[in-house]
């Protein structure tokens, strides 16, 4: 596996710093009345600045619990997340909610985009849960992260009104907004065409080219997967690759 | 934060349309409460004037007795009455009595550059005064002296017409009045006399300005058939009695009816509060309703919208967050009713569409609002907590 | 199908126990409180003892003077005027002259006042209405006649007076010092029938007033039995052919004369509105009690609205299931309106037993004497009417909203907002 060649501003000298995350000696379990589904065990995984890593597997082999915990959403019941070399074990709801705001940024199958705001109202969104932002200022935000991804003509529309790849587009942008290290993307391709989901992957790529940002992205797309600089591979709760 | 509540409740309005119009009636519900409620409470905390202890209204009904023998008798029955034991003392008066659900009311004013005053007037015999315990505040009660009175007859005004007829605050001691009527224009009243208020009507009425006109006691044409008389404290049905069978065998036959102003007073509050009473336990029943309700609605809309605020979540909400989003929502949706409600209730004042102060509707809309965003927010709480407690990993995965 | 959709209907509700038991409240109290109403409002005008026969009563109760400036004078009728111009009509069965309102009259009992609320009646009283005799008999036209002093006191008020209703008949009963004896004792009567109601009634004869004063505003009443409820409009037409010949009294001061026969919800409309027009104001009257009743269902249709909207978005992949197996929009709104009455005829049941115990209750408060409410045909009629109309009032937007639920987005739980 080769570093990105690319030095962007956001990325630091190499060693000197501690991986964006890193996961240690994870074990997540489910537990209802009967039952208790071990959905991760022994995780130990870390994603280092500006890396693009993709990860794959059969449905329900954990791929999605793994990038619940890295987005500070779940956790673990074991083991620990450092988010730049530090655990949020003992975080509050708040310093998490802090955590994803200012560091990371989701994109969902699903888009997830709010059906009743505006694409602008959509991709202001995470700016509206960061304290200090101006109006202004989110709204300049919001129409850079939507001319990054090609959309600055539709801003006024409703997300009913876009295609599918154009509703993945603004779900980038909305993650874009924040201007954050990194994007966590769950099966972002899934629910659009071969045609739409090579545009979406080649705009990904071209952040992590361009920009350093760093992007992890479950994917049941070999070919894509191969496009991105690591592949890690589930089963059954249990990183093979 | 709140520009965004407003632009997300704004682009929902077609889904929140029935939610607005339910909050806009349950306003309008609060608003008439608060007006009914704010009216009739100001009128009650306002001083009555007067002491019904101890104090018995008699209406005398003379029968077929002639005219003429009418005033002749009633000296004889006030004379013994005056006499018996138990009767501390005793006024004519006409039938506008504490209490009575009877008026007597006229216009007048002091002069072509005063206001017209309209307000009560009362029949007062010179014992009036000490009957019903009222408060002179200048001047004096009638006397022997209104017996001369020269061509301007006598009356004595309570604080509240002075003040109406004065705006500029003068006294109105030996001013001249006159009423306004047609009829009536050229007789001329001095005010020898300035009462606190007496609020005839009862607790419940809205203080009005009044006058009493003398009646002397050699008076043969007004008030003859009503007392009021103060009696000693502990008197009953047996004083009751007793002075019943006097009055019958001292006036050769006059029927009579006693009630105590106490009694009446009850009788006036039950008939007066029950309307109030049984609008506002509807009103009561109309809002929990709308509680309930919107408690309801509000706990299936959490259910409906997991999905989006697990993606505030992950988008750097807190869970404090979103219980403040989800408050917040219904309490703009609260404000879209209110201003609808606003607007509708401005119309009372504006209109005039009842004949009471301006004040009483302020009072009532800023109660109505609060109590409005009272409601709204706590059947909000629950929902909301509900909300934050969202899993936001659990939420994104379903669909 | 019915018996199907009324099986899923009641699985819905206890799916849901709290917004079946949200909208079960919201349905029962809304019609307790109308039917309350409902019910005082038959207790005064339907046919109740002792105005049975409503459908041929009539009521000439009002006199309107019209002064020549537009000023109006309104009051009860003089006795002599429905003497000379009420008695003599021809097309009623019967007409009894009483005293318009009662006067206050105090007899004593030991050391008590007992203040009873007297009326001066004609024999024919008792024959023109039903009153319920618990003991005697109502006194005759010959011992009016005579001025015979005679009494017919309420239950009540014999059982306060002489301890029972039994000890009552044949006794002496002393009001305001004169002695009448006591022939009979009737079931009391509700104050909210005016025009009967009293403690104790006496002969009109026995009164200290003039009954052969002239004038035509005076004190008194007369009720007025039809021969059957066709010859209502009759008397109606054959009183006003007579108050057309009638001389205005004092034409320099009075313009004209007007005084109508009206039925018993007309006579209380036209007591309390002063309108004294032929209908009696009783239009009016019904519109604004449709009107106000409408205003009073609004809340609480609008509420019930708001919770079905929002448990149809909530059911959106049934209905999708549904549709996608090929059901018809109609008949799936169908189903939604089945469940709906359902609902609400489940919380009409309800109403009606909370109506049962509110008026129960308002009985034995005594807050409106002699009052004696409680439940009827016409009052179950008028429940189920209600019902029906807030089922329908109330499932008629959310039915559309599910016929216009897109089937393959209500599969995926997209419900369009």
């Amino acid at each position: 596996m080769q570093p990105s060649p690319i030095n962007s501003p956001l990325t630091a000298p190499a060693g000197a710093t501690p991986p964006v995350i890193r996961l240690a000696n994870i074990e997540k379990v489910y537990q209802t009345k009967t039952i208790e589904t071990i959905a991760l065990s022994e995780v130990n995984l870390s994603i280092a600045r500006g890396e693009f890593v993709s990860v794959m597997g059969p449905s329900g082999c954990g791929k999605s619990t793994l990038l619940s915990l890295m987005g500070l959403l779940d956790e673990p019941s074991s083991g620990t997340i450092e988010i730049d070399g530090r655990p949020v074990t003992s975080y509050s709801d708040k310093e998490l909610a802090g955590l994803r705001n200012h560091k990371i940024g989701f994109v969902f199958q699903s888009y997830h985009l709010i059906n009743d705001l505006s694409v602008r109202d959509n991709v202001e969104l995470p700016l509206l849960y960061r304290p200090g932002v101006s109006g202004a200022e989110r709204r300049k935000r919001a129409l850079a992260a939507l001319d990054q991804v090609g959309l600055n003509a539709r801003t006024n529309h409703f997300p009913a009104q876009l295609s599918g790849g154009q509703r993945q587009r603004v779900a980038i942008a909305r993650a874009l907004a924040g201007r954050p290290e990194i994007i966590l993307a769950d099966e972002p391709t899934g629910n659009l065409d071969s045609v739409m989901g090579e545009e979406i992957m080649d705009l990904l790529l071209g952040l992590n080219r361009d920009q350093g940002t760093t992007l992890v992205m479950v994917t049941h797309d070999e070919q894509q997967a191969l496009k991105t600089q690591r592949l890690i591979r589930f089963f059954d709760g249990r990183q093979v690759a | 934060m709140i520009r965004h509540l407003f632009t997300l409740m704004w682009n929902r309005k077609r889904a929140n349309g029935l939610l607005v119009l339910e909050i806009f009636l349950a306003f309008v519900v609060l608003f008439a409460v608060g007006s009914t409620g704010v009216y009739l409470w100001s009128n009650y905390r306002a001083p009555l004037g007067f002491e019904y202890e101890h104090v018995w209204e008699i209406d005398m009904n003379p029968g077929n007795q002639p005219r003429a023998e009418q005033y002749a008798t009633l000296q004889r029955v006030l004379a013994r009455l005056r006499a018996t034991p138990g009767v501390v003392t005793a006024s004519r008066s006409v039938d506008n009595t504490p209490f009575a659900f009877s008026n007597n009311t006229t216009e007048y004013t002091a002069g072509a550059n005063n206001p017209k005053v309209y307000g009560d007037i009362y029949d007062a015999g010179p014992e009036l005064r000490d009957v019903l315990g009222l408060r002179l505040v200048a001047g004096r009660w009638f006397d022997r002296r209104d017996e001369a009175a020269g061509h301007r007859r006598p009356i004595i005004i309570t604080e509240l017409a002075q003040a109406k007829l004065f705006p500029g605050g003068e006294s109105a001691l030996g001013k001249a009045i006159h009423s306004t009527s047609e009829g009536d224009k050229d007789k001329e009243y001095e005010v020898v006399g300035v009462t606190g208020p007496y609020r005839a009507g009862g607790e419940l009425s809205e203080p009005q300005p009044g006058y009493f006109s003398y009646v002397s006691p050699q008076d043969t044409a007004r008030a003859l058939f009503d007392l009021l008389v103060r009696v000693q404290p502990g008197s009953g049905a047996a004083l009751e009695k007793r002075l019943q069978d006097d009055i019958r065998t001292t006036s050769g036959g006059w029927a009579s009816s006693i009630v105590s102003l106490p009694e009446q007073r009850l009788t006036q509050l039950k008939l007066l509060l029950t309307l109030p009473i049984v609008l506002g336990v509807v009103c009561v029943f109309l809002l929990v309703n709308v509680a309930l309700g919107l408690f309801g609605v509000l706990w299936l809309n959490i259910n409906q919208r997991r999905s989006e605020l697990g993606v505030r979540r992950a988008l750097g909400a807190s869970g404090a967050a979103i219980s403040g989003q989800v408050l917040g929502e219904i309490l703009v949706l609260t404000t879209f009713g209110l201003v609808l409600g606003l607007v509708v209730a401005a119309q009372f004042p504006l209109l005039g569409v009842l004949d009471v102060k301006p004040g009483v509707y302020l009072a009532a809309m800023g109660l109505a609002a609060v109590g409005l965003y009272a409601l709204a927010a706590g059947c909000a709480l629950y929902p909301s907590q509900l909300a934050a407690r969202i899993q936001p990993a659990v939420a994104l995965r379903e669909e | 199908m019915l018996l199907s959709y009324l099986k899923i209907a009641w699985k819905v509700l206890l799916r849901r126990k709290f917004f079946t038991a949200i909208s079960l409240f919201g349905i029962s109290f809304t019609l307790m409180i109308l039917l309350v109403v409902y019910a005082l409002f038959d207790y005064t005008v339907g046919p109740h003892q002792p105005e049975l026969r409503t459908d041929r009563l009539l009521f000439v109760t009002r006199m309107k003077l019209v002064y020549r400036d537009g000023g109006l004078s309104n009051g009860n009728m003089g006795y002599a005027f429905l003497d000379q111009h009420v008695r003599p009509l021809k097309t009623p069965e019967k007409v009894s002259l009483s005293l318009g309102n009662f006067s206050t009259v105090v007899a004593y009992v030991g050391n008590q006042t007992l203040k009873l609320d007297r009326k001066f009646t004609d024999g024919e009283f008792w024959q023109v209405l039903d009153f319920d005799f618990v003991a005697g008999r109502p006194y005759n036209p010959r011992e009016v006649h005579d001025a015979a002093h005679v009494a017919v006191l309420n239950e009540t008020t014999a059982r306060r007076y002489f301890g029972s209703v039994a000890g009552a008949v044949g006794h002496q009963v002393v009001l305001d010092a004169v002695p009448y004896q006591v022939v009979g004792v009737v079931a009391d009567v509700a104050i909210s029938r005016i025009n009967s109601y009293a403690d104790v009634w006496l002969p009109i004869t026995t009164t200290t007033d003039n009954l052969r004063n002239p004038e035509y505003i005076g004190r008194y009443q007369a009720i007025l039995l039809a021969r059957s409820p066709a010859d209502v409009d009759r008397i109606k037409d054959e009183y006003q052919q007579v108050m057309a010949h009638v001389p205005v009294p004092d034409p320099k001061r009075f313009a004209k004369t007007e005084s109508y026969a009206h039925t018993v919800l007309a006579s209380l409309t036209s007591r309390f509105t002063n309108e004294g027009a032929a209908e009696g104001g009783v239009g009016r009257f019904t519109q604004m009690g449709l009107g106000l009743g409408l205003l009073f269902l609004l809340l609480p249709a609008l509420n019930l609205v708001n919770i079905n909207v929002s448990r149809t978005l909530e059911r959106a992949s049934e209905i999708g299931v549904r549709k996608a197996f090929g059901a018809t929009a109609g008949r799936l709104v169908g189903q939604f309106l089945v469940e709906n009455i359902f609902l609400t005829l489940l919380g009409g049941v309800l109403g009606l037993a909370l109506a049962a115990g509110v008026l129960a209750l308002i009985n034995s408060s005594h807050f409106l004497p002699y009052a004696h409410l409680g439940l009827n045909e016409r009052v179950f009629g008028v429940a189920l009417g209600i019902v029906l109309f807030f089922g329908v009032l109330s499932g008629a937007y959310p039915a559309y909203k599910i016929s216009k639920l897109h089937a393959v987005r209500a599969l995926k739980g997209d419900t369009g907002s």
